[in-house]
């Protein structure tokens, strides 16, 4: 059988890729961009005036040969038939990624904040391009179809997320750890295997299929959507099961970042006991940072403690992947027969983690990013730490500060921001810290408050490697999502039934109460 | 095997690849050689 179809379907892709390349980089485009900026800077010139490029070149080259060549049965020929649909899907999540999202977010500003949280809509409901790009996917599937040319490139969808989770692995290190408080290591470790092992059990109990109360379990436990999508390939989940998942975490999410902060200020919590409990107790990161900011909007404490929290739950993610791992083939194997548990964990054991805990360990090594990275590298006032001095505050940005510091209330801000007006920069991490409360707290102008951020960034740079490969498990994370919304079919969803959101709410709710009793008695103002 | 998994006589209907070890291997793969490239080229 030969795959490779002669169609001229990734030809018309390629030329619309550079199409988009070239209205961006012309500047034909530029009055869309900025009615897409909304007011702000855009924030994906660079990749749009760069990917569609190279990859409308390969799209083009290959979807000549794919069309008008002659093609035969073979190896390549197989893998090169999932070509098409890979640039199908790719093609979907830029235009996702770079122009839906970005309008949802116009509409969604233009609409107001929601009442007292201080947020959009769009913010709330984490409509971002993830999210977006699945529904994008479930809706080609369910309303159109994915044509036969793109089939096999669906079929990719899964390569792209394992690759991203591996590559997920270079964003940790050592370094990372020391910043981590003994208690957020405890609490966090006390209630995410618990979470885990409450699902499995539950799960057991009602008779859910292993890959659902799997995958649910990660994601009840760890961190939401990204531990969901590193567990879904170890406890071979299907695309249902993950979507169900998803779909309950965000809910669930959703529904306690109104409540939390309710609660929080009912039983009169500190900053950092609402902080632990957002971190602990909400199953997403944008829904723990939205919630610790509807908690205290005027300062950045409660989110710092809440996202010294979250960091930890997402560390964890390897034992539970391990975990999932080992006790997905040991229920597996014994519901058929009697087996070698170290045999089939060897035979089975999914390589990609291993991969993962590979790039983590070379993380360790500060291969991609020195230690120095972590904790700000420039914060010395000597040439010898690198900072340059192009970088230092302009007179009239200082004037600006200086005519605004009146403005300024709490001391140890007055302080910081007289010796960032002394010096031109910040000068160390706890005035680092103290700015940035600072600008949350939205006490100065919008002028003044993007000084601030300018300051900020002259001294706390993200290494090159860890953005460049922050840019690539988006993208790979993006391109999986958007194939994975494209198997979710409405009739596999009526299958599914509705029991995950009968154990999500169970589980989710035993977990925030829980963890806010045990925030309650052990945790004082001091962590 | 269900009706979707039926359609593909190569892979699965989640993967073009023939076992999933195969799958993970190839992810290793390009995630090493994406790792590689970022450490050259920044």
């Amino acid at each position: 059988m030969v795959y490779t179809q002669k169609s001229p379907a990734l030809f018309i892709i390629g030329v619309i890729m550079l199409a988009i390349w070239w209205l961006a980089d012309s500047g034909t485009m530029a009055p869309y961009i900025e009615h897409l900026a909304n007011g702000k800077k855009y924030a994906y010139l660079s990749e749009l005036t760069s990917l569609p490029l190279y990859f409308g070149i390969i799209s083009v080259v290959i979807g000549l040969w794919q069309w008008l060549g002659v093609h035969k049965e073979n190896h390549w020929d197989y893998y090169s038939s999932s070509i098409a649909g890979g640039m199908f899907i790719l093609l979907i999540a830029m235009l996702v990624r770079w122009f839906v999202a970005p309008e949802v977010a116009v509409v969604s500003t233009s609409m107001g904040k929601v009442g007292d949280t201080g947020s959009y809509i769009h913010k709330l409901l984490g409509l971002n391009y993830v999210v977006l790009g699945i529904v994008t996917g479930i809706i080609i599937v369910n309303v159109f179809r994915v044509p036969s040319w793109a089939e096999n490139g669906v079929r990719l969808s899964r390569l792209g997320l394992k690759t991203g989770v591996i590559l997920l692995g270079t964003l940790y290190s050592a370094a990372e750890l020391k910043n981590l408080g003994g208690l957020s290591i405890v609490m966090i470790g006390f209630f995410v295997l618990g979470s885990v092992g409450l699902v499995l059990w539950i799960g057991a109990r009602r008779r859910i299929p292993n890959s659902m109360g799997g995958v649910l379990s990660a994601g009840m436990g760890v961190c939401g959507v990204s531990a969901t999508v590193a567990a879904a390939p170890v406890v071979q989940a299907k695309s249902v099961e993950i979507a169900y998942t998803i779909g309950t975490i965000l809910i669930w999410g959703v529904g306690c970042m109104f409540i939390f902060p309710i609660i929080g200020n009912l039983l009169g919590m500190s900053y950092v006991q609402f902080g632990a409990w957002a971190g602990t107790g909400i199953l997403n990161s944008a829904q723990v940072a939205g919630a610790a900011l509807a908690y205290q909007p005027d300062g950045i404490e409660t989110l710092k403690v809440a996202e010294i929290f979250n960091i930890t739950r997402v560390l964890v993610l390897p034992i539970i992947v391990l975990w999932l791992a080992v006790w997905y083939v040991k229920r597996e194997e014994e519901a058929t027969h009697t087996v070698n548990v170290g045999t089939v964990i060897f035979e089975k054991f999914p390589v990609f983690v291993l991969g993962f805990i590979l790039m983590f360990a070379l993380s360790t090594t500060g291969i991609f990013a020195p230690a120095n990275h972590y904790k700000g590298k420039y914060f010395g006032n000597t040439a010898e730490t690198g900072f340059k001095e192009e970088k230092l505050l302009k007179a009239e940005q200082i004037a600006v500060l200086q005519g605004e510091a009146g403005k300024v209330q709490r001391d140890d801000r007055k302080e910081a921001l007289q010796r960032l007006i002394d010096n031109g920069k910040v000068m160390s991490i706890a005035d680092d810290d103290t700015l940035r409360g600072l600008i949350n707290a939205k006490v100065l102008s919008k002028d003044a408050n993007s000084i601030l951020k300018g300051a900020h960034k002259a001294v706390r740079h993200t290494a090159k490697k860890i953005k460049a490969f922050r840019e690539w498990i988006t993208w790979l994370f993006a391109f999986g999502l958007v194939g994975l919304g494209m198997q979710i079919t409405v009739g596999s969803m009526r299958q599914a039934g509705g029991q995950p959101a009968v154990i999500g709410g169970i589980v989710g709710f035993i977990k925030a109460a829980a963890s806010l009793v045990v925030v309650m008695m052990l945790i004082s103002e001091t962590v | 095997m269900n009706e979707q998994e039926a359609r593909f006589d190569r892979g699965s209907a989640l993967s073009i690849f023939g076992s999933d070890r195969r799958e993970d291997f190839m992810a290793l793969v390009f995630a090493l050689a994406i790792a590689f490239g970022v450490y050259v080229t920044h």
